[in-house]
């Protein structure tokens, strides 16, 4: 445990130093993926600890990056003249995790939703999402909305502008290690042990007195909440959202970087993501096509030979030299 | 005195199937009643629909007075009764005290080492994987977490199956030291036909959906022709 902390550490230090060895638009290209990191993380939670396989995470992460264009764009009526980022970010996770909780209702509690078919709900719902996104004219339908401001740290959108690649950059691994730290801190407590062992057996959780649904419900709306952050954020960077953000599309990418970085390891989702998400700009270009097919490919070789993830295999034989047991 | 648990007119199945068909019973504070029968009478269906795992579609549950019949199995579980399933369930991959831990905070409660008194082997092994230890460990585990969770009322679906022979005098022994020295009230299925005889103050007999037969402790040697009858095949 002590030296999983210590590659932890070593990990996010190496990440705080990495933009000053490589170029300008690789920092902004990097600090873009650090949301898609936040992302995994999100998926990693629900999916990893409270067995919450969802085939549509990306309509949390759609809905933060819309809730923050249309908050920073002074697009939310009665709120126009207020285009706040801090309201934004506040919306990209409060909009989400509102939507998670009234699913939550629906879905864990009465007889409950579980396995496959909560997923292929998650997936229906995402689908429905990016339909119904491509033909609301207020969102910009299918050519989504263009211009989204960067971060303003005035309160009323004013203020100094996060535009340039070093603040950029380490604002959003700011974010995403504070993130970490609180899951950690969440998952090691008793309130964590009771969430992993509803991944275990939900049953036997009932009959030791816990309201499981209440327990998932809860743990779902953090996870979608903080995909909707990472959402947030991207919009703020990439200044253009699109029905693409909340979609099927993405909803599988973040599936594949999560189980090729480990769905039981935050940090190892979070690491999935950056990885493929860079190794996709280099080998792209260069595979075409056929990047998809090496994806794949990994994938396959993944699930065969790391059941728990490649980073996670690699990040657990550092720390204690051995495959990743349970957990 | 009134007792700790009051059944009355049980009714609860399978879907379409009645499995029980009104049954009565009493558990007192620190008593131990053994619920015996053949093979499909409804003892294990007893217990869960006690425990809220499966509905109980008429008659009342009542512990300490109050009112549990219709309410899902996290209430009754806080509002004091522990379940010991048949197979132990424990939490493989978390440690010995992981699972303690769990079985207390669902109730709010904390894990106090005077729990681990009564299970010298879990205090050895609270750091390793329950996957590894024994059958009878894991068994011993089973019934401290339903303990940690402070219940009144514990119930135990065949506590000694698959437990070798000579840990049974053991595991007995343990039992009944919860229900004279905690003052918890014990309900148990057991097949074990001695071990009941031994431990039980009061031996129920279950047939077809009902409770046909009722031994106190006293007149249990008396009963002893009449049980074997009613258990034979």
């Amino acid at each position: 445990m002590k030296r999983q902390r210590l590659v932890q550490g070593f990990v996010w230090a190496g990440l705080a130093l990495l933009p000053l060895f490589i170029g300008e638009w690789q920092v902004l290209q990097l600090a873009q993926f650090l949301t898609y990191g936040l992302f995994a993380m999100s998926l990693a939670l629900a999916w990893g600890r409270l067995g919450l396989l969802s085939f549509g995470q990306a309509l949390f992460f759609g809905l933060g990056a819309y809730a923050m264009a249309l908050a920073t764009m002074g697009r939310l009526p009665g709120l126009e003249a207020w285009p706040s980022s801090w309201l934004g970010l506040a919306l990209a996770c409060l909009v989400p995790w509102s939507v998670a909780q009234l699913l939550g209702f629906f879905l864990f509690h009465g007889r409950g939703l579980r396995g496959a078919y909560f997923g292929i709900t998650m997936l229906a719902l995402a689908v429905l999402a990016e339909r119904l996104t491509q033909g609301a004219g207020w969102l910009g339908g299918l050519n989504g909305l263009i211009g989204v401001p960067p971060l303003a740290l005035g309160l009323d959108g004013g203020g100094p502008v996060l535009f340039d690649a070093l603040p950029t950059y380490w604002v959003m691994l700011g974010v995403a290690f504070a993130v970490f730290v609180g899951l950690e801190a969440l998952l090691a407590s008793s309130r964590g042990l009771a969430m992993t062992a509803v991944r275990e057996n939900e049953d036997r959780l009932g009959y030791l007195g816990y309201d499981v649904a209440a327990i998932k419900r809860h743990g779902f709306a953090l996870s979608a909440a903080i995909a909707g952050l990472a959402g947030g954020l991207f919009a703020s960077q990439f200044g253009f959202v699109s029905p693409k953000l909340i979609g099927f599309g993405l909803s599988a990418e973040v599936l594949i970087w999560t189980a090729l970085g480990g769905r039981e390891m935050l940090l190892a989702a979070f690491l999935g993501a950056l990885l493929l998400s860079w190794t996709e700009t280099v080998l792209a270009g260069l595979l075409g096509a056929y990047w998809l097919l090496a994806l794949a490919g990994l994938l396959v070789l993944s699930v065969l030979f790391f059941e728990r993830g490649f980073v996670a295999g690699i990040l657990t034989f550092i720390a204690e030299g051995r495959r990743p047991g349970r957990r | 005195m009134a007792a700790l648990l009051e059944v009355r007119g049980l009714v609860a199945g399978y879907g379409g199937a009645r499995i029980l068909d009104g049954v009565d019973l009493a558990v007192e504070a620190g008593g131990i009643t053994c619920l015996l029968g053949r093979n499909g009478t409804g003892k294990t269906t007893t217990l869960k629909a006690l425990m809220g795992l499966l509905p109980a579609t008429a008659g009342s549950i009542r512990l300490g007075g109050q009112e549990l019949a219709g309410l899902p199995a996290h209430r009754i579980a806080r509002a004091g009764i522990g379940w010991v399933p048949q197979g132990r369930s424990i939490f493989a991959g978390f440690s010995v005290e992981e699972n303690l831990v769990i079985g207390g905070l669902g109730h709010g409660a904390r894990l106090d080492d005077g729990l681990l008194e009564r299970f010298p082997v879990l205090a050895e092994r609270r750091r390793q994987d329950a996957s590894t230890l024994s059958g009878g460990e894991q068994q011993q585990l089973a019934i401290a977490r339903a303990l940690a969770g402070r219940p009144r009322l514990l119930l135990l679906d065949e506590p000694t199956e698959g437990i070798q022979p000579s840990l049974v005098d053991r595991l007995a022994e343990t039992l009944a030291g919860i229900a004279r020295e905690d003052g918890i009230g014990l309900l148990l299925v057991e097949q074990n036909l001695d071990l009941a005889l031994g431990l039980a103050d009061r031996v129920l007999v279950m047939e077809k959906g009902r409770i046909e037969y009722v031994v106190e402790a006293a007149g249990l040697a008396d009963a002893l022709p009449a049980l074997e009858a009613r258990l034979s095949i």
